[in-house]
């Protein structure tokens, strides 16, 4: 048990942590593995938080672009319904939107 | 003929404003960008302006700060197609920040021209009022 929790010191760069007992040596080694563990985690929210924004940009983005367009159909048709004054028909397509 | 400067980095949206508006007796300048609209600002006296809020070369707000430094008493009204995904999130709201920063009446994109040419009217009458009840007070 202590000499897999040495390794695993070992192998993540930490060669004194594991000493004194051996209840010691356990409790020890939780905390730096719940440590690296929340490290872990940690990251793996930051990298969500910052994919989650970029998504948030890019959507942002469509949307402004989308309203752009709309109001430039909005305002056209407005323009195009006000020149078919008096034709029924038109007037029809054009208040459709 | 009243006249209005419009800014707004999108060429489409200029020129619908413009033919609408000149369609009901407006007299229209369109400027494709900050410096354009600025630009324009130093020669002619506007009677309104409608300036799109973001805008490339401005960060932000700047151009509704600028814009309402360079022509203070000229009525401006902003409109922003900006929007955020999650509407529940506690996003900032750009129009109300916008109202703070000098301008008079906010449009939120897309807008259909009637609440453009009311928005417009309501401008220009609030500012006679206020240019009346200067001139009753000299």
């Amino acid at each position: 048990m202590a000499m897999n929790a040495e390794r695993t010191g070992a192998a993540l760069g930490t060669g004194n942590v594991l000493q004194g007992s051996p209840s010691a040596e356990a409790s020890q080694a939780d905390i730096f593995l719940k440590d690296v563990f929340l490290k872990d985690v940690f990251l793996k929210d930051v990298f969500l938080a910052q994919r989650m924004a970029i998504v948030g940009q890019l959507t942002g983005g469509v949307v402004h672009d989308f309203n752009n367009i709309l109001t430039v159909i909005a305002g056209t048709i407005e323009i195009l319904a006000e020149a078919v004054a008096g034709q029924p028909e038109l007037e029809t397509v054009a208040g459709l939107n | 003929m009243p006249r209005i400067l419009v800014v707004d980095d999108d060429p489409m949206v200029c020129m619908a404003i413009e033919i609408y508006l000149e369609r009901h007796s407006f007299q229209v300048t369109i400027a494709d960008g900050g410096e354009a609209g600025l630009r324009a600002l130093e020669g002619v006296a506007f009677d309104l302006m409608i300036v799109d809020i973001f805008m490339p070369h401005m960060r932000g707000f700047e151009s509704i700060r600028i814009f309402h430094e360079r022509a203070p008493s000229v009525p401006l009204i902003a409109m922003s197609g900006y929007a955020f995904a999650n509407l529940d999130s506690p996003a900032p709201d750009f129009l109300r920040m916008a109202l703070e920063l000098g301008a008079t009446r906010c449009l939120r994109k897309p807008f259909a021209p009637v609440a453009l040419l009311t928005v417009i009217n309501e401008c220009l009458e609030e500012a006679q009022s206020r240019f009346t009840s200067v001139v009753q007070l000299r």
